[in-house]
């Protein structure tokens, strides 16, 4: 009989072994060993710290904002790193000023709609039937209309205003995030191991945050990680058509459409912004790679 | 005196699909005496597994009663099927995707434990999860790894012992050996027997290889598209199949003696189990079909003492 031959020492440092290892630290040592992360990290938080102090580093109304017609266009020089923009306005200090609203817009954005996302299509996938059926058949109406099309109709009803061009991102973001959930839902829940779930009489939300979503999380790490620099671009696009935000405001993807008429001759003027947001949006996709290997075990080392 | 410890009535499972009702599950009564093993054979697809799901309220009944201890759990608030369930467990048929692959061994196994709250000490769950181990056989050793580190065996082990964790008394195993190598599935049959004997536990044992059933089982139901077509005793069934279908069940059983003839393999399809027209299911494939299998749904006969069986051959008085 095995339970009688079998006689193992129990020992309380085993479990005790693994609960000082697992948890964020263990994450993060396997974090750590991808290069790559580490990268996207670093230039992520530069990122981030720039804007959080720019204001130590430029002054915002001074530098950012007032126009100064004598300096205007002036190639990159010592004085003004990133050169001046038409109206003469240093152009560094927008980039960094614009980091605040454009990585608030790229982020909350992305926040709110992963989050509506994950809870609908986390649902649609999990149940299934009629209730998957009306909540797939909404957002693809809402998918139907181009996304630019639907935030500025948005925009042009509640109002220009940051709070509304976030609600207005939001809903033409939350359809594409859904669906993706739910296709990885759909994947995760034939396993037999939700059934095990089931039989041990896990509910179903914790069965949805336990069992399906971090086994379905893969291709939403990736997806997040695009979005942030997308909706960057669209709010770019809609401060073209002048419903994102209103000028002299700084914001990268604006700043990319006010120097369209200078761009032939003055490059360094789309370069900079330009550049701000793929850095931004590779950081993240390094980044998002590397937590993504980092949190599933079957990867470990 | 034993006594019955699971039973089912008229227990049906339709599937609402594309295409019509699904009947997975069609009317299926049985009963299991406590201790003892009820072996469910039948080939992929006549619903085996949905009928173990069903049982275990894993998915919802479209009709019928699945009494424990005489009380039918299919009428359960949520509170009382928790309680419930620390007396019924499952094995999985696929030890690869019975285990989440985020979760370590001793977390695995102590899943269960943590929902029901059988124990609510941490260091009492962390012993029960080691004297788990023990009792399947894995090593110490293995708290902290991840299934996928181990080998098909091993899950099953773990599988095993996620089971047991909760002290259950009646367990439906789905082909529990059926994903593994024919080396570690007389292992992993031997180890369930010891287990049944050793926790006095009730088996209903799923598979669709009659001679694994035939070791571990008291009694064998034969299932056909959701029927139950057949039910003895196992040694009656082996010495005196009736129905064709076991017949030929039996016949396909692969014997080391070259002179014994093989049966005649079944020929013929498999009627669609979307919404079957009335009559015996095994018909067109059935060379002993006649007029009388068609038009009606088949009664149950019971040609001898505990020896039930679906077929009209069996008619009082037919031939
Ligand atoms: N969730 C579901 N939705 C629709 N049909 C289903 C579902 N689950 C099972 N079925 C169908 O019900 C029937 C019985 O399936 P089940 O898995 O119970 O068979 P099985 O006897 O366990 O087969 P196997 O030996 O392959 O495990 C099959 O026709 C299957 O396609
Ligand atoms: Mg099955």
């Amino acid at each position: 009989m095995t339970s009688k031959t079998a006689n193992w020492e129990f020992s309380e440092e085993l479990f005790e072994e693994y609960k000082k290892k697992s948890q964020i630290a263990e994450v993060w040592r396997r974090l750590k060993k991808s290069k790559t992360a580490m990268l996207g990290l670093f230039v992520l938080t530069t990122i981030i710290l720039l804007a959080l102090f720019a204001d130590l580093i430029r002054n915002y109304q001074s530098m950012a904002i007032e126009q100064n017609i004598m300096n205007r266009l002036q190639s990159p020089n010592s004085t003004h790193w990133f050169g001046t923009d038409a109206q003469g306005r240093d152009l560094f200090a927008r980039v960094i000023h614009g980091a605040r609203i454009s990585l608030l817009l790229g982020f909350s954005c992305t926040a709110i709609s992963v989050f509506v996302g994950l809870i609908l299509g986390s649902v649609a996938g999990y149940f299934g039937g009629k209730i998957d059926g009306v909540i797939m058949r909404i957002l693809d109406s809402i998918m139907s209309i181009p996304a630019i099309l639907l935030s500025l109709a948005i925009v042009a009803v509640l109002g220009q205003s940051i709070p509304n061009l976030i609600i207005a991102m939001t809903v033409a973001y939350v359809p594409g995030f859904a669906r993706i959930v739910r296709a990885s839902v759909l994947t995760v829940i034939g396993n037999e191991y939700i059934e095990a779930a089931k039989a041990s009489g896990l509910g179903t939300f914790r069965i949805i945050s336990k069992y399906v979503l971090p086994n379905a999380f893969g291709p939403i790490i990736v997806e997040i990680t695009m979005s942030v620099a997308s909706v960057i671009k669209a709010v770019a696009g809609l401060s073209f058509i002048g419903l994102g935000i209103i000028p002299p405001t700084p914001e990268w993807g604006a700043m990319l459409s006010e120097s369209r008429e200078f761009m032939r001759y003055n490059p360094y003027l789309v370069l900079y912004p330009g550049l701000a947001i793929v850095l931004t949006s590779l950081s993240l996709n390094l980044l998002g790679d590397g937590l993504r290997d980092a949190l599933d075990p079957r990867l470990k080392d | 005196m034993t006594q019955l410890l699971v039973e089912t009535r008229g227990l049906r499972k339709y599937f609402n699909t594309s295409r019509g009702k699904l009947h997975a599950v069609d009317g299926v009564d049985f009963s299991i005496e406590e201790g003892k093993t009820l072996g469910i054979v039948g080939e992929s697809g006549c619903g085996k597994s949905t009928l173990g799901r069903v049982i275990l309220r894993l998915t919802d009944a479209t009709e019928g009663e699945v009494l424990y201890q005489g009380k039918d759990i299919l009428t359960y608030g949520r509170k009382k099927m928790l309680d419930m369930r620390k007396k019924m467990q499952m094995i999985f048929q696929d030890p690869y995707a019975s285990l989440n692959p985020r979760m370590t061994v001793s977390e695995i196994i102590a899943e269960p434990i943590r929902i029901m709250k059988t124990l609510e000490d941490k260091q009492q769950i962390n012993r029960r999860v080691y004297q788990m181990m023990n009792v399947v056989g894995l090593s110490g050793r293995l708290v902290n790894a991840y299934p996928h580190e181990l080998d098909g065996g091993r899950r099953q082990r773990i599988g095993v012992a996620r089971a047991l964790a909760v002290d259950p008394a009646f367990i439906v195993c789905d082909e529990p050996v059926s994903a593994l190598d024919v080396s570690i599935q007389a292992q992993i049959l031997n180890m369930l027997m010891d287990l049944q004997e050793e926790f006095g536990l009730t088996y209903m044992f799923i598979t669709h290889d009659l001679s694994v059933v035939k070791h571990i089982s008291d009694d064998i139901g034969v299932m056909y598209l959701g029927q139950c077509v057949e039910l003895s005793s196992s040694r009656q069934l082996f010495e005196r199949p009736l129905h064709p279908y076991t017949q030929a069940l039996l016949d396909a059983i692969p014997m080391p003696d070259p002179d014994h003839a093989m049966g005649e393999i079944l020929k013929g399809e498999v009627t669609s189990p979307i919404e079957p027209s009335p009559g015996c299911r095994f018909a067109n494939r059935c060379k002993h079909a006649h007029e009388a299998c068609l038009g009606q749904d088949i009664p149950v006969y019971q040609p001898f003492p505990g020896h039930q069986v679906k077929c009209v051959l069996y008619q009082e008085g037919a031939e």
